[in-house]
C-alpha cells in the first residue's frame, strides 16, 4: 500500500514584522513629543518644587549648586573661594547676561544665600533660580 | 531567442534593517528624553548691601520645622499668605525679605519665596542669619 502524505512545507515562515513597526513607530513619536532632551549634568541636582516659576530660557551663565555643596560654573568645578572672580569673568563683556542657578533641593538654605551673596559681589543682577512644577505644598 | 520574463511575483521589501534602525532610535529617546519640566524664578538681587535697617521691610523668617516668623509673629503657611495678600493689596511694592538660618534647607526657602511671589510680593530678596534668630531683628 503506498500511501502519500503531504509534506509540510519547508519554506521559512515569516514574521509579521509590519505591527511591530506599527507599535515602534508610535513609541518613537510619543518619545520624540512628549519628552526633551537634556544636558546631563556632571553633578545630580534634585531641584526644588515650586509653582510660580516660570518656563523660562537658561541664561548663558549656569551655575549648580550640587548635592554635595559642589559648585559648578557652566559644569567647570570651582572652589568656593574662586567663585566670584568667575563670574565676574564671565560678566566682563555684558554685565547684563542671566545667571542661571540651580540648587539641590536638600542643601542647607545658608549655603545658597551664601552662592546668592557671591553672585552679587560678582555684579551679577540678572538672576533666576531654576524649579521643578509638581505638587509642591506648603 | 528565448528572453527570460521578469517573474511577476510581488518582490518583498526587506524590512529588517528598518526594524533595527527605529529599535536603536527608541531606545536612543528613551534613554535622553526626561520628563521633568524645569522652570525658572526670577530673583532680584539688591544692588548694594541689603539694608537691614529700614523699618518699612517686611521680614519673613523661615524656620527648619517649616513654620515662619513674619515680623516675629510665628505663623504657618496659610496665615502668612492671607496676611501678605493683605498687606500687598495696600502697597504692590513693599519690600520683602527672606532670612533662612542654619537647619533650613533650600526646598523650604524656596516654598516661601514661592508663597510670596504666588501671593503677589515682586520686590523680595533673600538673606540669610548665621546666629540665632534674635539677631536678624537687632533693636
Amino acid at each position: 500500500m503506498d500511501l502519500e502524505f503531504s509534506r509540510t512545507t519547508r519554506k521559512p515562515r515569516q514574521v509579521a514584522l509590519i505591527s511591530l513597526i506599527d507599535v515602534m513607530f508610535v513609541l518613537l513619536l510619543f518619545f520624540m513629543i512628549a519628552g526633551h532632551l537634556e544636558q546631563v549634568s556632571p553633578v545630580p541636582v534634585d531641584l526644588p518644587i515650586a509653582d510660580s516659576g516660570q518656563m523660562l530660557d537658561e541664561g548663558p551663565i549656569k551655575v549648580t549648586l550640587g548635592f554635595n555643596g559642589d559648585i559648578l560654573i557652566n559644569d567647570a568645578r570651582f572652589m568656593p573661594g574662586s567663585v566670584v572672580g568667575e563670574i565676574k569673568r564671565q560678566l566682563l563683556n555684558n554685565p547684563d547676561r542671566v545667571i542661571t542657578i540651580k540648587a539641590d533641593a536638600n542643601l542647607e538654605a545658608n549655603q545658597l544665600v551664601t552662592l546668592l551673596e557671591n553672585v552679587r559681589a560678582a555684579g551679577g543682577v540678572n538672576l533666576s533660580v531654576v524649579t521643578q512644577s509638581g505638587g509642591g505644598s506648603y | 531567442m528565448d528572453i527570460p520574463r521578469e517573474t511577476r511575483r510581488a518582490r518583498e521589501i526587506n524590512l529588517t534593517p528598518l526594524v533595527d534602525i527605529i529599535l536603536m532610535l527608541v531606545i536612543f529617546f528613551m534613554i535622553s528624553t526626561s520628563f521633568v519640566a524645569s522652570e525658572s524664578m526670577e530673583l532680584s538681587l539688591p544692588s548694594g548691601k541689603s539694608d537691614g535697617a529700614g523699618a518699612d521691610i517686611t521680614r519673613i523668617l523661615v524656620q527648619p520645622d517649616g513654620n515662619v516668623l513674619l515680623n516675629r509673629q510665628p505663623m504657618n503657611g496659610g496665615a502668612l499668605s492671607n496676611h501678605l495678600a493683605g498687606m500687598l493689596a495696600e502697597n504692590p511694592d513693599a519690600k520683602i525679605a527672606i532670612f533662612t538660618q542654619p537647619g533650613v534647607s533650600v526646598q523650604q526657602l524656596v516654598s516661601v519665596m514661592d508663597m510670596v511671589y504666588l501671593t503677589g510680593g515682586r520686590n523680595v530678596q533673600v538673606d540669610k542669619i548665621d546666629t540665632p534668630y534674635e539677631a536678624a531683628y537687632g533693636s
